[in-house]
């Protein structure tokens, strides 16, 4: 039996299916206790910056000492991240050709930009909306998924 | 620190680590799925938006 459950742990390997489930909860967890935006690391850099931004133009304590919710989401989001890649030996810094550079460049502008024009996030939209029947999210996803299937063929036209 | 933000740590820390060990996107399930025809990604997007659903229905129903 110790030795079954020994083996069960040494062969767990997480699949997106089981991640899936997991991160279904955690998102739930996040709707609850941390924001009703849900789980963003977008979202969230960007409610910082739109604080740190009031702390500056008015009269409020700039960074009081303490880190707020959202902040630590995210900090820990990028802890467990690297935990995650140390223990698995994954963890090297990685360079890349200029052009990868580049694209990765324009992708992070154009993604942030998407995000805090139109809130077009695939954790808000895609499991929160579609899940809590919100309209705005039933036009978003699919206009999302058509923005995927012409990032598709603009990849097939450059392979 | 208050317990939210414990909470908040707590989630982020799991959350990272599960979606790194399993590589989860959501657009790179998409990607995957017109590109390549691999529903390998897709199936975790499924998963974590049924369970979502799901927890969100039955929790629904007995909150209200």
């Amino acid at each position: 039996m110790k030795q079954k459950l020994r083996d069960f742990i040494k062969n767990w390997k997480w699949t997106p299916a089981k991640a899936g489930v997991v991160i279904g909860l955690g998102i739930l967890g996040c709707y609850f206790f941390v924001d009703p935006m849900g789980m963003c690391v977008g979202c969230f850099i960007g409610q910082t910056l739109s604080w740190v931004e009031h702390s500056l133009t008015t009269n409020a304590v700039l960074f009081p000492g303490i880190p707020t919710v959202l902040q630590t989401t995210v900090i820990g989001m990028f802890a467990g991240a690297l935990i995650g890649a140390v223990r698995a030996k994954e963890f090297h810094i990685r360079g890349g050709k200029p052009r990868f550079l580049l694209t990765s460049f324009l992708g992070g502008i154009l993604i942030s930009f998407g995000n805090f024009v139109a809130g077009g996030c695939p954790v808000r939209h895609g499991i929160v909306g579609l899940a809590g029947l919100a309209i705005e999210s039933w036009i978003a996803f699919p206009a999302m998924i058509i923005g995927i299937l012409l990032g598709v063929q603009l990849l097939r036209r450059l392979a | 620190m208050d317990s939210k933000q414990i909470i908040g740590l707590a989630i982020g820390v799991v959350m990272g680590y599960v979606s790194q060990r399993s590589r989860f996107c959501i657009q790179g399930a998409f990607r995957d799925l017109f590109l390549f025809k691999n529903n390998y990604l897709f199936k975790g997007y499924l998963a974590a938006l049924l369970t979502f659903a799901l927890v969100w229905l039955f929790g629904y129903r007995h909150a209200a």
